[in-house]
């Protein structure tokens, strides 16, 4: 892991503004009670531990209702046996009932990234996950079960690999998802010191797991979906290997250059992280560097873990934000609408935090004002750091900035809530209205506990609208769909997406706070290319929107 | 003349001969001196002060702690000692040296801004800005304090305190108007509070005083590229790459401020040379993994009582890593008790001089010496 060692930003004064979103931690109660297993609460023998996993918001059942599936690692000595991914369906009355040897999901072993979407266009959401060892591909049998199809898909890999981001993307524009997977390094257990053994890597001091740097990167790869339930390996036609890697972590999908087409970005660990741009041709060309989103303002690499795409500036441009290591900021990349970014984090003022290790993020309207605020997860990579360092927190408080428009961000500490507070060491996190009232939550992979579920309870009164999707032309699952809202004097894009935060997948219900408008007009801009346009669209529910039909119906529920 | 020198005490024609540019003569007639009175401590000061300033640090060192020994009271030794310490890396030491200084010269202004400067470095930020404070009374309202205050500032940005930075590096090119550095800082701190114009002025004014200055070229450079004015930012990237070529900030805001001008080709070769610090940094990443690899295959050969294969893993992991002290003191323990004790003490004396401040191979060096036969034992562990 790389840190700059920069000073936080300096706090500008309180804006004393109310904030008026609260979060609960209800897991316990909701049902949410498995541990994800990632080494042992004081130490991390190697990375494969300590790198741990995303979450899954989606409706595997389509009743409306979010389920979740939280992923889980494992250890090296004494792995748990009951330590596998958990799917936890939604009772619709705030629990959760875990079914997942019933939904054939049980399954040991460290797994990393997830990505949901509906691959073969049946009208259920699959997931392909990835794992040290072999990447999972399972299809949704729509009766509330899954069956592993890698094989048969032709995604199996003989030889092990350290598999972590992943997305699907319809990159062609064909109506059929296809498959971007990162690989974070190439790991064996024979060639990596142990950590706590006689040279094993150090850090300040302390004898910790070794990686990433040192180790060899992976080998990123893109599938192209036959549809007809294959994939193919594209990854040098398509131009993706002619990249020499990147310590790779979390994939986003989505069009950063307005040009109609999606593009890839991966959030890498200590290396120059990597943009993907589509060349409308089947081909990719990698311009991270070139676009001004590789590095930090100060030209370093950086410790990418996590990744938030919003338009945070409103200006219907998709920017991205990354997570770091303890002792560097995040990063800010703002679009200049032709692909190319500046990093602003300091000057946004989100560079005022830099105490923690930060992982999953998501940039979302919490209090529904109108304008996406900014919350990721923290936690330490290793362990040892708690007895030895004061400084280094393993477990530390979530982080949470509103948005208080024009590029800048302010930091609300111990105003959503004491939850906030309650220090864990956390990674994966997704964001998502469980609950159906009208605001996001999120759902928290904590290390070696079960995970929180920190229920939004907004109490402004601002209005809302919720905007589900379904393509008919273009993929079912609507990915890479934009929908960009007017509300007021404002404008706001946002992306159907597959995985983001860290390793992480969100409510693909995209959510717009809209303050105290009360209508907005809607245009969506569906993966195969054609525009729709929605105005003077009613506020405070859920429309969904089929491709080419309209909305095809509406759900106004009670304001939160 | 030269009777009239050969009258002189020695030191006091070493300062002639210095004053006429001749220090060869001054070293040599000092060496003299300290060969016929080896406790002649003002010999040994001025000859350690010389040396230091000429960066034959070593032996400066040797002859200014012995100018210390024989002059314990004197604070000026000790600083002359610290200054030394500090020309060699050894902060630590440097630090213990100044405080003895101004614990006996409570007043000596410079001996406390070099404590605080040692004292910042090291990473005592209280302490530095106690001995920086009291080195600006000290100084008082001249140019002398301007360096102490720009040390100041530096503690200040360290702890945040970003506006007391900014009056500090104000009083500090007040004193000394020529002091392209703190201009610099005073550019920085003032863009971190969001004054772009006064950055923009005071980085103006650094690289107007020093257009050498990689760090206010860059610094300038990548705040026109920040304010939208690409062009002004190339001028000054170009000249920052050219006094510092891997200069990653530098080559990265270059090659972005490039690309915004239409200067592709230009921008490409920059970011080129980007890429390739990136590469050599992985390069050296993985010789530093393969080097504790094999330091940990040879660690368990040697549990195993194979010693002679544990020494060829150590040997050839130190070949990858020869900065990696740890491996070298695990390749010379392993000589030692293969009996080749002349190859496992020189290897214990390198780690040594590696890490001046471990105390663990320090220890090692000292029993080894303890148990080695006479015949190859050597008094000093420096």
């Amino acid at each position: 892991m790389a840190s700059r060692s920069v000073k936080p930003a300096r706090r500008a004064a309180p804006s004393g503004l109310p904030f008026h979103s609260r979060f609960t931690d209800v897991a316990i109660k909701a049902g949410l009670k498995h541990p994800v297993i990632a080494g042992h609460s004081d130490r991390c023998d190697y990375i494969i531990e300590a790198m741990s996993c995303g979450v899954a918001f989606f409706d595997f059942d389509n009743d409306g209702w979010l389920d979740i599936l939280v992923l889980s690692g494992s250890r090296f000595d004494d792995p748990p046996a009951t330590a596998s991914n958990r799917l936890y369906k939604n009772n619709r009355d705030g629990t959760f009932t875990d079914v997942t040897e019933k939904a054939g999901l049980f399954r040991t072993g460290y797994a990393y990234g997830v990505t949901v979407g509906d691959y073969n266009n049946d009208g259920f959401e699959d997931l392909f996950i990835t794992y040290y060892g072999q990447n999972v591909l399972y299809r949704n049998n729509g009766d509330g079960t899954f069956t592993d199809v890698t094989k048969e898909a032709k995604l199996w890999s003989d030889a092990p690999r350290f598999g972590s981001g992943c997305t699907f993307v319809d990159y062609d524009r064909d109506g059929n998802l296809d498959l971007f997977v990162a690989n974070y390094l190439v790991f064996d257990y024979a060639a990596v010191p142990r950590a706590g053994s006689s040279g094993s890597c150090n850090y300040k001091g302390i004898l910790v797991n070794c990686g990433p740097r040192g180790l060899p990167y992976g080998r990123h790869s893109l599938y192209r979906n036959n549809g007809d339930g294959t994939f193919t390996d594209v990854t040098e036609a398509s131009g993706i290997g002619k990249v020499e890697g990147g310590f790779g972590l979390t994939a986003v999908a989505a069009d950063f250059d307005n040009d109609g087409w999606p593009d890839i970005y991966v959030a890498c660990d200590s290396t120059p992280s990597l943009l993907f741009r589509n060349n409308h041709d089947g081909t990719f060309t990698e311009e991270a560097l070139e676009r001004g989103a590789a590095l930090s303002e100060d030209g370093m690499e950086q410790a990418g873990m996590g990744l938030a795409v919003a338009d945070f500036q409103l200006d219907g441009s998709l920017g991205i934000l990354k997570t770091h290591f303890e002792d560097d900021t995040v990063a800010l990349y703002l679009s200049n609408g032709k692909g190319s970014f500046r990093e602003m984090a300091m000057r946004s003022g989100l560079g005022v935090e830099t105490r923690y290790v930060s992982w999953g993020v998501g940039a979302a309207d919490f209090d529904n004002d109108g304008a996406p605020d900014v919350f990721w997860v923290t936690g330490h990579i290793y362990p040892e750091v708690d007895k030895k360092l004061p400084r280094s927190l393993y477990k530390a408080p979530r982080v949470l900035f509103r948005n208080l428009g024009q590029g800048k961000f302010e930091q609300l500490i111990g105003v959503a809530g004491p939850d906030l507070e309650v220090p864990h060491c956390s990674r994966g996190c997704a964001f998502g209205d469980f609950d159906n009232d009208g605001d996001v939550d999120i759902v928290v992979v904590n290390q070696n506990e079960p995970p929180s579920l920190l229920r939004n309870d907004v109490t402004s009164g601002h209005h809302w609208i919720k905007v589900k999707l379904t393509g008919v032309k273009s993929n079912r699952s609507a990915i890479g769909a934009r929908v960009t809202a007017r509300y007021g004097d404002r404008i706001q894009a946002q992306e159907v997406m597959a995985q983001s935060s860290y390793l992480s997948v969100n409510d693909r219900r995209l959510h717009f706070g809209l303050g105290a408008s009360t209508s907005v007009d809607i245009e969506v801009r569906w993966p195969a290319g054609t525009v729709e346009k929605f105005t003077n669209v009613g506020v405070d529910r859920l429309i969904h929107i089929k491709e080419g039909a309209g909305i095809i119906e509406q759900q106004t529920w009670r304001r939160s | 003349m030269g009777l009239l020198c050969a009258q002189k005490p020695a030191v006091e024609q070493a300062w002639d001969l210095l004053a006429q540019d001749k220090r060869s003569e001054a070293v040599a007639l000092l060496r003299a001196e300290i060969g016929k009175h080896p406790a002649n401590a003002e010999a040994r000061l001025l000859l350690g002060s010389i040396l230091a300033e000429a960066g034959e640090t070593a032996e400066a060192i040797a002859h200014l702690r012995e100018g210390v020994r024989l002059q314990p009271k004197a604070a000026m030794a000790h600083n002359a000692l610290g200054e030394a310490l500090t020309d060699a890396g050894d902060i630590a030491g440097a630090r213990d040296s100044f405080r003895k200084a101004v614990e006996l010269d409570p007043q000596f202004a410079q001996a406390r801004e070099n404590l605080g400067l040692a004292l910042l470095q090291l990473g005592d930020l209280a302490g530095a800005a106690e001995q920086l404070d009291r080195a600006i009374r000290l100084f008082g309202d001249k140019e002398d304090a301007a360096y102490a205050r720009y040390l100041r500032a530096r503690v200040h940005t360290e702890s945040g305190e970003l506006e007391k930075a900014e009056t500090q590096l104000r009083r500090a090119v007040t004193l000394r108007p020529a002091f392209p550095e703190a201009w610099s800082d005073l550019g920085q701190v003032r863009e971190n509070l969001g004054d772009d114009k006064g950055a923009l002025a005071a980085l103006q004014r650094a690289v107007q005083l020093n257009p050498d200055g990689a760090v206010a070229q860059t610094r300038l450079g990548s705040l026109y590229l920040q304010l939208g004015k690409p062009q002004e930012a190339v001028t000054h990237l170009e000249r920052a790459v050219r006094l510092s070529p891997d200069n990653q900030t530098a080559l990265n805001s270059l090659q972005l401020a490039l690309r915004e001008i239409g200067e592709t080709e230009k921008a490409d070769r920059v970011k080129a040379q980007l890429a390739e610090i990136f590469r050599k940094r992985d390069r050296a990443s993985q010789t530093a993994l393969a080097a504790v690899r094999l330091n940990n295959e040879g660690a368990e050969l040697e549990k195993k009582g194979n010693l002679a294969a544990a020494v060829e893993k150590y040997r050839a992991a130190l070949e990858l890593n020869p900065e990696h002290a740890g491996i070298r003191v695990n390749y010379a323990v392993a000589l030692l008790r293969l009996g080749q004790w002349e190859r496992g003490l020189e290897e214990l004396r390198t780690a040594v001089r590696q890490e001046p401040s471990n105390e663990t191979f320090r220890k090692a060096l000292e029993d080894a010496l303890a148990q080695a036969p006479a015949s190859v034992r050597r008094p000093n562990l420096r």
